[in-house]
């Protein structure tokens, strides 16, 4: 049975009007890489002039949209009807529809939006810290609650090792976040804010997450502790970290 | 051409049809009903869920391969209090060629035995596939499969091992298309038919479905239902839909049209094994619904049903 074949070329008319208009305009050429048989063939260049086909196209791509604009909704805003566009057409040139999980696939999109970032290929001020805060909003909302981790305590010389705690989030900001989310929130896209350095904290609890901009010095504290298996410290924590562990930001666990 | 006539299974599945708790008014449920179904359990009599939306697949290889979402049993137990729960499954693409996940089918029974359902349904379609690339990609639809008998006779395989692993009805869902492959084999009705009388497996009628296929290709919708054998329908979806440039889209966008409830009507004295049917919104259209209009929505599929 060549339905295989025939399933790879039907889901490419849907997803590609390119391929269907290359299949009606030429169908022994365009279909020659599939394994079919000869009523597959007829099938598919019957198919390829079928209008139908428009509104496969679409509800495939409102879907695989929607992905990210459920997960991922103000960093949508914030790179506009066009930038978003631009991004989306090359990363769905260049990564297929892989499966229907939401925060699988604003990873990958997301993945693609910083190395773009990074190389310099996406001019945007504000992309970047709002699309980190809701990377940091996706992880959140899978964490169990208030749960620690279950190596601690990791292995290593006996002290204390103080770690960001694993339902907390610290996100690094060029503006200030309650005016960038403010404006978001509103509907509206940020523009012209100073520029300073800013953090953002998340906290989950309870399946929400509260969003706390905190001061720099905190926020350079808290990064600090995140990520990796934190820092060990041999004595009694400095005093500015055995605030935050008493807020419950950080968590310090003693190893034998 | 003359097929041969497998052994029948109706004598094993159509006893487990007839036996199945007429549930009544169900909700499919939406992220965004959360707290919908929590305030309104008056409104309805089981909640349907789509189980793949409260659990992460991290792929065949990984391991464990599902894993909970937060806070997803809680919920889930907390609704189980009061009101039992159906499953709905959206991951099984039982029509891929060559692909058919036998894991999927486990973490199905899991659940099964986790949650009670006293049915659990797919769709009759595929939406997912090996690429040429080597990558598995999932088109992010229902697609349809050809009405051929070697694709009926894949089902029929897949159906079975999905009998043995899981063990309550399995009810495969009819497709809504919005472009007809050619020169099939059956008729969808005839399909369906077949993959009933040979597997025992039961039927959820998306009505809106046929209301939709109907309506974009221009057919009687009386014309499939008088030829489906509707003694297998266990399950009855409701849902509207939206015109995008002059198609009509089964877009689980608003309340349910008047065709689809006068096919409800025609439906229910022919459909013996009935045990529920469930309203469909999807989450992003539900603040546009709303919760009055949604009541609304399910205190009418109550009335038509007519079940005390």
């Amino acid at each position: 049975m060549s339905l295989r074949g025939f399933q790879q070329a039907l889901s490419e008319l849907v997803m590609s009007p390119r391929f269907r208009s290359r299949v009606a305009e030429g169908p022994g050429e365009a279909l020659a890489a599939y394994d079919l048989s000869d009523q597959e063939r007829r099938r598919l260049e019957s198919l390829a002039h079928d209008a139908g086909m428009k509104t496969g196209t679409l509800i495939h791509r409102s879907f695989r949209l929607s992905m990210l604009s459920n997960t991922l909704p103000r960093t949508c805003k914030v790179l506009g009807t066009q930038g978003l566009k631009e991004l989306i057409d090359a990363y769905w040139r260049d990564h297929l529809p892989r499966n229907y999980v939401y925060a699988q696939e604003a990873r990958r999109f997301a993945a693609f939006v910083l190395e773009r970032l990074r190389a310099g290929e996406v001019a945007n001020d504000y992309v970047e810290e709002v699309l980190e805060t809701e990377l940091a909003l996706l992880a959140l909302g899978e964490e169990p609650p208030w749960q620690l981790p279950r190596d601690e305590p990791p292995a290593g010389p006996a002290g204390w090792t103080s770690r960001l705690h694993p339902s907390c989030r610290i996100v690094p900001f060029r503006h200030d976040p309650d005016r960038v989310l403010g404006t978001l929130a509103q509907g509206n896209v940020p523009a012209d804010l100073p520029v300073g350095e800013f953090y953002l904290l998340l906290v989950g609890r309870d399946g929400t997450v509260d969003l706390k901009p905190v001061s720099r010095e905190q926020g350079r504290l808290l990064q600090a502790y995140d990520g990796g298996g934190g820092r060990v410290e041999p004595g009694p924590a400095p005093p500015e970290v055995g605030e935050l562990v008493r807020t419950g930001y950080l968590v310090r666990l003693l190893r034998p | 051409m003359l097929e041969l006539i497998q052994p029948s299974a109706t004598a094993r599945g159509a006893d487990r049809l007839t036996s199945l708790p007429k549930l009544g008014v169900g909700l499919s449920y939406q992220g965004t009903l959360r707290g919908f179904v929590l305030e309104n359990l008056d409104a309805f009599d089981f909640l349907e869920i789509i189980p793949d939306m409260f659990w992460q697949d991290q792929g065949p290889a990984a391991s464990p391969r599902y894993e909970d979402r937060a806070n997803a049993r809680p919920y889930l137990d907390q609704v189980a209090e009061h009101r039992p729960i159906v499953a709905h499954s959206i991951g099984l693409s039982i029509g891929s060629a060559e692909l058919f996940d036998t894991g999927h089918v486990a973490q199905i029974a899991a659940w099964q035995s986790r949650h009670g359902f006293p049915w659990h349904s797919d769709h009759l379609s595929f939406n997912r596939l090996d690429h040429p690339t080597g990558h598995t990609l999932d088109v992010g639809f229902t697609m349809p499969v050809p009405y051929d008998r070697a694709v009926l006779d894949m089902m029929v395989e897949r159906v079975e091992h999905i009998h043995s692993r899981v063990p309550v009805p399995f009810l495969l869902e009819n497709n809504v298309y919005y472009f007809k492959i050619p020169e099939q084999d059956m008729t969808e009705a005839e399909f369906l038919n077949r993959l009933t009388e040979r597997t025992g497996c039961g039927l959820l009628l998306d009505l809106h479905n046929v209301h939709v296929n109907a309506t974009n290709h221009g057919f009687d919708p009386w014309e499939l239902l008088d030829a489906l054998d509707l003694t297998r329908v266990v399950e009855i979806h409701l849902g509207g839909g939206l015109t995008v440039d002059g198609v009509y889209l089964d877009a689980h966008s608003g309340p349910c049209p008047d065709e689809v409830w006068r096919l409800l009507e025609g439906v229910l004295p022919r459909a013996p094994n009935l045990a529920g049917v469930v309203f469909e919104v999807f989450g992003n259209y539900y603040p546009s619904l709303g919760p009055e209009r949604l009541r609304q929505e399910l205190a009418t599929a109550r009335s038509v049903l007519g079940w005390s």
